[in-house]
């Protein structure tokens, strides 16, 4: 069997790197799925790598106090079957005198049964790239072979729907193979395998987090962008022109964002423990969609920024993520999020917290619609272009009243839409 | 019989898949009924695979002498054909099978009920004929099967015009046979005719032999019919049969407008399944628009206690597709766990030469699900010690997986003893291999079936004799 590579794990959506800061095991141990191999320190969590496989702990590739990207390889394992015949560990000296097959073979045997369970070839290959322990996996095929539609149920539990923003928390191991029987589903004819990418699990593992750490509440305003619209049409052309990039909506967004931030800042805030933490500076997160999935940049002190300001922060981070090209520290440090989800953001909808912040706001698509305004005294049905802006909010730190305040006054400053260039 | 008998299962049709649910659910504790018109074993034993292979056994015995006789020394004088023995070789063949299904039935404790079934309302079935009455059981299997589909406008008179039912007792061979429908039956028809000394034309609609089939199957097959003189009109439709004085007309239209003369004609365009006349509506049970009954995953019909398996309820109309469904309901009903049916493995066989047998994607239908990454391994039989000692090397084995672990999707072959080397393919499948299962295990040489390695290996890219 081809030695199995234990990969940094992304462990968080915005955290790009991460240094060694200890080694558990040495080349040469025998290890079993799950077991900790080496502890990983990011700015935002120190974590612990479990081993993908039982086996063998061929080569450790990087040296403690190394700080090396997401998706390096930190170390081979040769998985189980050789475990027994790979050379035994260095042991103590009074253990040495024991025959080196009896020292090795106690340690060996969990990881010879879970390798060992019975399960097609392509249900081992999918396991070992979704990082399925087969011991975990009931067999439903021929003699209670685990069959690659068993692993596919243990490794894609339904994903919640991501809406927003990944959060960045600690990975929590998901309870696999405990799910109650009405969340199974037992696969089609035609239905389509796309097992899961370690990116999208941690993905997923957030979103849940996330939705169990903060009762999530809603609340939309409905958002005259007439002025805003207004404004933009005139600069567009001489925007353009002198800047080479378009003037979006979006900064207009964080610009309303950041100023009711400051009037709420209950809004801008983290839960620590018995506390609520309301943070001095304000950093925006903006939402952009990559072909590699969402990543969540941060305008950093946006609330010091101008209009034109914020246009050109957005404009240069969202470039570069679509390029790779941003720095850890980019991806760090936001206090409160937008996500734009561009032109099909359909009506509205609510996101999910990128914790721990305490608020989201989400777009919804700028489309002309029928209002009623007073002309003259007399009630008129006049064509806008309206915003629906949805806030999601951790009820936790917020109440309704803030949160509607805050949104209100949000919906304010983007119909006032005074602006300098 | 009249008083009303109970069982715990009541079985309609004794063929392949009827008989076998019936012998399983026996062994699995149940009291079992089985209901028979005509003979056990249907179709299948009786007047579908296993004479029409005894048949094509004979048509190949004639075809190996007068191709290959010579290169081996073996010079027949005179060959003497008398089609009527192999009639009767393939009569004795059904007979003794039939034998054999009633004696496992004794075995196994099934009481045969010989008569027509009908559905009576739920958990019965009224029986009309030798053991006229009424039978009731908790759980009914449909399992009648299908019959020949003839066109309207074609009358079967078993002297000119037949279907391979009246075919397979008719003991004389026509100078000119038109055979209508290049499926599995009209190939092995044509291939059984032509031995015998037919001038044998076949008419295809579609634009390939066995349509459905992977098009370098079809092409090799058609390839492979024309160097036996047998004609093969692709693109063809049917429009009309003509009698004239004591021979037969069929004008045809497509790639062809023309009417082709002949002493005989086989119909062998499809077959339609038997859900008329069971007293479906009795209980509920639904069919489609063309008949077959509807069944859920676990082949239960719309109807509470009804289940149906087989040609009746569609799919490859195939006796071991039957057989396994028959195994896995009776499975279903006794509540065990059992994998779920994937149709995906089931081959297809045609036997006569050179054999085709496919299994899984075709090669177009898996680029189609899985991208223009898939592997395929195609290894030719003139590449094969074996297969050119044996004076069989026409045809090839290609074998697809799929990019990702390399699991083998399909395979289709074409050539001497495909139909037996496909049962790797199958069991392959079944466990869910990849090409380097197949590549790792050592196929003895010289055989035929050094063929699925190499093509393993040329999958993978690294083929050694190719
Ligand atoms: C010429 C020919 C060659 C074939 N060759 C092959 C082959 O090589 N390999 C292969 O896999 N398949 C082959 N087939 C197809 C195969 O025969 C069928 O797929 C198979 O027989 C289907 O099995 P079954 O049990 O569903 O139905 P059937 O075999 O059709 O059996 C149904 C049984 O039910 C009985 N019955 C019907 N209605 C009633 C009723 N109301 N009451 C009581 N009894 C009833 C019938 O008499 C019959 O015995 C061939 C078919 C033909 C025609």
């Amino acid at each position: 069997m081809a030695s199995v590579g234990v990969e940094l794990p992304a462990l968080g959506e915005s955290v790009v790197e991460g240094t060694v800061s200890r080694w558990l095991v040495k080349e040469g141990d025998v290890v079993r799925v799950d077991q900790p191999l080496v502890e990983v320190t990011t700015d935002k969590v120190d974590a612990e790598i479990p081993s993908p496989t039982a086996g063998v702990v061929e080569k450790i590739l990087v040296p403690e106090g190394e700080t090396v990207p997401v998706g390096s390889v930190l170390a081979q394992i040769a998985p189980g079957a050789e475990a027994a015949a790979a050379p035994p560990a260095p042991v103590e000296p009074a253990a040495a005198a024991a025959p080196a097959a009896a020292a090795a073979a106690p340690a060996a045997a969990p990881s010879a049964a879970a390798v060992e369970a019975r399960a097609t070839p392509v249900a081992r290959r999918m396991a070992e790239d979704s990082q399925v322990d087969l011991g975990d996996v009931a067999g439903s095929g021929v003699s209670g072979r685990v069959t690659k539609r068993d692993v596919a149920a243990v490794a894609a539990p339904s994903a919640p729907p991501a809406a927003a923003a990944a959060p960045a928390a600690p990975r929590a191991p998901a309870a696999r193979g405990e799910l109650p029987a009405y969340m199974h589903y037992e696969l089609q004819e035609g239905d389509r395998v796309v097992p899961m990418t370690p990116l999208r699990r941690i993905v997923a593992e957030h979103m849940v987090l996330s939705k169990q750490t903060s009762p999530h509440v809603g609340t939309v305003a409905e958002v005259d962008m007439g002025g805003v619209a207004r404004f933009r049409d005139g600069h567009k052309r001489a925007f353009r022109e002198a800047n080479g990039y378009s003037l979006t909506f979006l900064p207009f967004i964080v610009h309303a964002t950041v100023r009711a931030l400051r009037e709420y800042p209950r809004l801008n805030a983290s839960v620590v423990e018995d506390a609520i933490v309301e943070k001095q500076g304000v950093h925006i997160g903006v939402a952009v969609e990559t072909d590699k999935g969402l990543v969540v940049p941060v305008v950093r002190h946006a609330d010091r920024l101008s209009l034109a300001g914020l246009a050109a922060a957005i404009e240069d981070l969202s470039g570069r993520a679509r390029g790779k090209k941003l720095s850890p520290d980019e991806l760090r440090g936001g206090t409160f999020t937008v996500s734009n989800p561009g032109r099909h953001g359909n009506l509205y909808g609510f996101a999910i917290i990128n914790q721990p912040q305490v608020g989201i706001l989400r777009m919804g698509e700028i489309a002309k619609r029928p209002v009623v305004r007073e002309l003259d005294g007399e009630d008129a049905i006049v064509i806008r272009p309206t915003m629906h802006l949805a806030l999601s909010y951790d009820h936790r730190a917020v109440d309704g009243a803030p949160a509607n305040g805050f949104l209100h006054r949000v919906r304010e400053l983007l119909e006032e839409a005074e602006y300098t260039l | 019989m009249s008083a009303a008998r109970t069982f715990d299962l009541a079985v309609v049709g004794a063929g392949p898949g009827g008989y076998v649910a019936a012998i399983r659910a026996a062994q699995l504790g149940m009291q079992v009924a089985v209901i028979e018109e005509d003979r056990p074993g249907g179709v299948c034993l009786n007047w579908g695979c296993i004479p029409s292979k005894a048949l094509l056994t004979g048509a190949e015995l004639v075809e190996t002498l007068r191709l290959h006789g010579d290169t081996f020394g073996v010079t027949p004088q005179g060959l003497v054909l008398d089609y009527g023995k192999a009639i009767d070789h393939s009569r004795k063949t059904a007979d003794r099978l039939c034998k054999g299904v009633h004696s496992l039935f004794r075995k196994n404790a099934v009481t045969l009920v010989s008569g027509r079934g009908r559905l009576a309302g739920p958990g019965a079935v009224q029986v009309t004929g030798e053991d006229a009455g009424e039978v009731r059981a908790e759980r009914i299997l449909l399992a009648t099967g299908s019959t020949e589909w003839v066109p309207p406008g074609i009358e079967v008179d078993g002297q000119r015009v037949l279907t391979s039912r009246e075919a397979l007792e008719s003991k004389t061979v026509p100078e000119r046979m038109v055979v209508i429908g290049a499926g599995a039956v009209g190939v092995e028809f044509a291939y059984i005719y032509a031995n015998y000394g037919s001038q044998v034309t076949m008419i295809e609609m579609a634009e390939q032999m066995l349509p459905g089939a992977d098009h370098d199957v079809a092409a090799t097959l058609q390839r492979e019919y024309r160097r036996k003189r047998i004609e093969v009109k692709t693109g063809t439709r049917f429009e009309e049969l003509k009698r004239a004085n004591g021979g037969l007309r069929v004008r045809v239209s497509g790639a062809e407008e023309a009417e082709i003369e002949a002493d005989q004609v086989l119909v062998a365009i499809g077959r339609r399944p038997l859900s008329e006349d069971l007293g479906l509506e009795s209980v509920g049970v639904e069919t489609d628009d063309k008949g077959f009954v509807r069944v859920d995953a676990e082949l239960r019909t719309t109807a509470a206690g009804v289940w149906a398996i087989g040609d009746l309820i569609g799919g490859p109309l195939l006796a071991h597709k039957a057989s396994h469904e028959g195994t896995a309901v009776a499975e279903w009903m006794a509540g065990m766990k059992r994998p779920p049916l994937d149709h995906r493995t089931i081959p297809g066989c045609i036997y006569a030469q050179p054999q085709v047998a496919w299994i899984g994607r075709s090669e177009a239908e898996a680029r189609e699900e899985f991208g223009d990454g898939i592997r395929v391994g195609s290894f030719p039989f003139t590449a094969s010690g074996k297969a050119i000692a044996a004076a069989h090397s026409a045809g090839f084995v290609k074998l697809i997986a799929e990019p990702r672990y390399g699991e083998i999707v399909g395979a289709h072959l074409v050539g001497a003893g495909a139909t037996e080397l496909v049962a790797e393919i199958g069991l392959a499948m079944t466990l869910e291999c990849t090409t380097a299962e197949i590549a790792a295990t050592t196929h003895a040489h010289p055989t035929l079936a050094e063929a699925i390695h190499e093509a393993a290996l040329l999958a993978e890219g690294r083929g050694i004799n190719f």
